[in-house]
C-alpha cells in the first residue's frame, strides 16, 4: 500500500440476514481511495452504495447486517477489527459521514451553534489525546515557525470560556458554507432551518473536524438545484483547503460529473465499472453505465424522448444467473446468462465487468 | 459551549414555557392548582402550622359542625377544623409523591437509557429485573416493604419507589429505542462521540420532557396509593392530617356529616387533576416546534 492510499477496501462482502432470508447487499467490493481524491459512487436505489458507505465508517446496524468477508484498511488499520471505542476515535476526525436527510441529522433540542461547537470540541480534545479537557493554542503561529512539526503548545480552556472561544470558529464555519447572517443562525434550532441550510450546517459540522475522509450519502438529493451547486462547491473546497478525500454517494451521474476524479458504478451490490470521470462520460464501457448516461436529461439534445433502462434492479434475494445485469442489457448474449463477468482492466486505469470489454 | 436545555432554566426559556402554558385556559387552571398546592405545602411546612385558623390536632366540643363562617369546611368527629386539617395535610401529600417520583425518574432514566442504548445482554438483565418488580401487584409489594420498615412517611417513600421505578425504566427504554433510530444519533456517532456522551447529551435531553409529562399525570396515582397505605395502617399515622387518612378516618360519617370525609377526598382529586392538566400543557410547552412559535 503506497503512502498515497488513504483507504483500501478489499473484497468486502456484506449481507443483511434475518432468520427468514438473506440479502446480499455487497459482493466482493475492491476500492482504493487516494489522499485528496473525490470518488463518486453511482447506482440506482438498492445497488449497495449506501451500505458501502456505512460499512466503511462501520455504522451498519448489526444485526441484521453481517460482514461476511473483506478488509477495510484506513491508514493501514483494518477498521473491521477495531473495538467500538477505537472506532469512535477514528470517526469524526478520521472518517466522517453526512446523511441524505439533513433535517433529521441534527438533534432537535440543540441550537446550530451548540452542535457545531460539539464537533469542534471533539477535534480539540483529540489534539491532545492524553488530556481530558478542551484546549486552545497558545501561539497559533508556532506550527509554522517550527517548520510544520507538531510542536504546538496547548493550555486548558475553562468550561465557562469554551462557548466564547468556539463561537468565533462556529461563525467562521457557517460563513464558509455560505450561510448569510451566521451570528443569527447560530442560535436557531434545527426546525427553524430550511433543508438547504440544514445541509450546509451538516457540512460545516463535518468540515470543522477536518476529516481525512468524508463520506457524503446523497448530500444533494434533498435540496434544490441552486443549493445542490453550492454543496458540490463546498465538497471541492474541502478537498482543496483541508486535503480531505471524499466518497460522494449519489444516484445522479450529472452530480458525479461535476466533482469526481473517479466514478464507481455499482449494480446489485457489485462494482460494474470503475473509471476516471472524464473518460467515463466520454465513452462508458459498461452497458449499465451507458444506460445511466442516456437517462440524464440534456437540454442541448433535441432528439425526442429520454432513454430509460428497461426493467428493475434485481431482487437481491434471488439474483439472476451469470451477469447480474443481463436481463436488462440490450447487448446480452449467451455467455452473459451462464458466466459471471469479473472486473478486468479494459483500458489503463479503467476497470469494467463486462464480457464485451474482455481483452481478446 | 453546549447550551443545555434539559429544563428551560434560563429566564428567557422559562418565560416562553410560561407563556405557552398560560395560552390555554385549562392549563392555566391546572397551573393555579399546582402552584397553590405547592406554595401551601411549603408555607405550612415552614411556619409549622402557625398560620392556620385552628390547631389541626386540637380536639374541641364542636363535634361534626357543618360548614359555617367559623369553620369553613366544618369540623370532624373529634371537633377538629377540617379546613385547617386539609391545609396541614398538604406537606404530607406533596412530599411523598415528589420524593417517590424523583427516585423513580432517576432510577428509570439511568437504567432505561442504558438498556435501550446498549441493548443485548445488558438490556436483557435490566428488563428482566423490572419484570420481577412488575410481577408483584404494586400495592402488595409496597405493603410488604412498608410493613417491614414500620409505619411512617419515610417508609412509605421507600416502599412506593420500588413499585414506581420499573414503569419509568420501560418508558425510558422505549423512548431511547425510538430516538436511537433517528438519523441524528447516527450522525453523532459518525462525528466520533462515544456511548456515554451520546446518552447524556442526546438521548436524555430528548426524553426528559416525555418523562416529566408522564410524571405529572402520575402524581395523582402516587397520592392515591399513599392514601391506601395510610388506610391500611402502614402509611401516615393517626393523628396526621394526611388527606387519605382523614378520608378513611371519617368514612363512617359519610351520610350524617359528609364534609368530614368528602372534602379531604376532593382535595386529592383536585390536586391530581391539576397536575394532569399541567402535564398536558407541558407536553406542548416542551416541544421545540411549538416553542419556536412563541420564541
Amino acid at each position: 500500500m503506497s503512502d498515497q492510499t488513504l483507504l483500501d477496501v478489499r473484497n468486502l462482502t456484506v449481507a443483511y440476514r434475518s432468520a427468514a432470508k438473506s440479502i446480499k447487499a455487497l459482493s466482493n467490493v475492491n476500492l482504493t481511495v487516494g489522499r485528496s481524491e473525490i470518488i463518486a459512487i453511482v447506482g440506482e436505489s438498492g445497488s449497495g452504495k449506501s451500505t458501502l458507505g456505512l460499512s466503511i465508517i462501520n455504522l451498519l446496524q448489526k444485526p441484521p447486517a453481517v460482514v461476511d468477508d473483506g478488509q477495510i484498511l484506513f491508514n493501514g488499520k483494518d477498521l473491521l477489527k477495531l473495538s467500538e471505542k477505537d472506532l469512535a476515535a477514528v470517526r469524526g476526525t478520521g472518517i466522517s459521514m453526512i446523511f441524505q436527510d439533513p433535517l433529521s441529522s441534527l438533534d432537535p433540542v440543540y441550537t446550530v451553534g451548540a452542535q457545531i461547537s460539539e464537533a469542534i470540541d471533539i477535534r480539540e480534545r483529540r489534539a491532545v489525546p492524553q488530556s481530558p479537557g478542551p484546549f486552545k493554542r497558545v501561539d497559533p503561529d508556532l506550527r509554522q515557525s517550527a517548520g510544520g512539526a507538531e510542536r504546538v503548545l496547548w493550555v486548558r480552556i475553562p468550561r465557562s470560556e469554551k462557548k466564547k472561544v468556539y463561537s468565533d470558529e462556529v461563525v467562521e464555519a457557517l460563513r464558509r458554507v455560505q450561510i448569510a447572517d451566521p451570528e443569527r443562525v447560530l442560535n436557531r434550532y434545527p426546525h427553524q432551518l430550511s433543508g438547504g441550510m440544514a445541509q450546509r450546517v451538516m457540512i460545516a459540522q463535518a468540515m470543522v473536524q477536518r476529516p481525512s475522509l468524508l463520506i457524503a450519502d446523497e448530500p444533494t438529493s434533498a435540496v434544490d438545484v441552486t443549493t445542490q451547486a453550492q454543496v458540490l462547491k463546498l465538497m471541492r473546497a474541502m478537498r482543496k483547503d483541508q486535503g480531505s478525500s471524499i466518497l460522494l454517494i449519489t444516484h445522479d451521474l450529472a452530480v458525479a460529473a461535476q466533482v469526481a476524479d473517479r466514478v464507481l458504478v455499482m449494480y446489485a451490490g457489485e462494482m460494474v465499472e470503475l473509471s476516471d470521470a472524464a473518460r467515463i462520460f466520454e465513452k462508458p464501457l459498461h452497458p449499465y453505465t451507458e444506460g445511466l448516461l442516456k437517462s440524464i436529461p440534456r437540454k442541448y439534445l433535441d432528439e425526442g424522448e429520454l432513454e430509460a433502462i428497461p426493467g428493475d434492479v434485481p431482487d437481491l434475494r434471488d439474483l439472476p444467473s451469470g451477469c447480474r445485469f443481463h436481463p436488462r442489457c440490450k447487448y446480452a448474449f449467451d455467455r452473459c446468462e451462464v458466466e459471471h463477468p469479473e472486473l478486468v482492466e479494459a483500458e489503463p486505469g479503467r476497470r469494467v465487468a463486462c464480457f464485451l470489454r474482455y481483452p481478446a | 459551549m453546549n447550551r443545555r436545555r434539559l429544563l428551560p432554566f434560563d429566564t428567557k426559556e422559562a418565560r416562553i414555557t410560561l407563556r405557552i402554558l398560560r395560552s390555554s385556559k385549562i392549563t392555566t387552571a391546572g397551573l393555579v392548582i399546582v402552584v397553590g398546592f405547592v406554595a401551601t405545602a411549603i408555607i405550612t411546612w415552614l411556619t409549622n402550622d402557625a398560620l392556620l385558623p385552628y390547631n389541626p390536632y386540637a380536639f374541641s366540643s364542636h363535634l361534626l359542625y357543618p360548614p359555617s363562617l367559623a369553620h369553613l369546611f366544618g369540623t370532624d368527629n373529634l371537633g377538629r377544623d377540617v379546613f385547617s386539617r386539609i391545609i396541614a395535610g398538604a406537606p404530607y401529600d406533596a412530599e411523598v409523591p415528589f420524593a417517590v417520583l424523583a427516585i423513580a425518574i432517576s432510577l428509570g432514566l439511568v437504567s432505561g437509557t442504558i438498556a435501550g442504548y446498549i441493548g443485548g445482554r445488558v438490556e436483557e438483565v435490566i428488563m428482566r429485573v423490572t419484570d420481577v418488580f412488575l410481577a408483584f401487584p404494586g400495592l402488595v409489594l409496597a405493603l410488604a416493604i412498608a410493613d417491614s420498615l414500620g409505619p411512617g412517611i419515610n417508609s412509605s417513600i421507600l416502599a412506593l419507589s420500588p413499585v414506581w421505578w420499573p414503569t419509568y425504566t420501560r418508558l425510558s427504554r422505549g423512548e431511547t429505542l425510538s430516538i436511537k433510530s433517528q438519523q441524528y444519533m447516527e450522525a453523532s456517532r459518525a462525528s466520533g462521540q462515544g456511548a456515554r456522551y451520546i446518552i447524556l447529551h442526546h438521548v436524555v435531553p430528548n426524553i426528559i420532557p416525555v418523562l416529566l409529562v408522564y410524571a405529572t399525570i402520575d402524581f395523582g396515582n402516587v397520592i392515591l396509593t399513599f392514601s391506601v397505605l395510610s388506610f391500611l395502617g402502614v402509611g401516615a399515622q393517626v393523628p396526621a392530617p394526611e388527606w387519605g387518612l382523614s378520608t378513611v378516618q371519617q368514612e363512617q360519617y359519610l351520610t350524617s356529616a359528609p364534609w368530614a370525609p368528602i372534602l379531604p377526598a376532593i382535595a386529592i382529586v383536585v390536586v391530581a387533576v391539576g397536575f394532569a392538566l399541567v402535564g398536558d400543557g407541558l407536553r406542548d410547552a416542551l416541544d421545540p416546534k411549538i416553542r419556536s412559535l412563541y420564541g
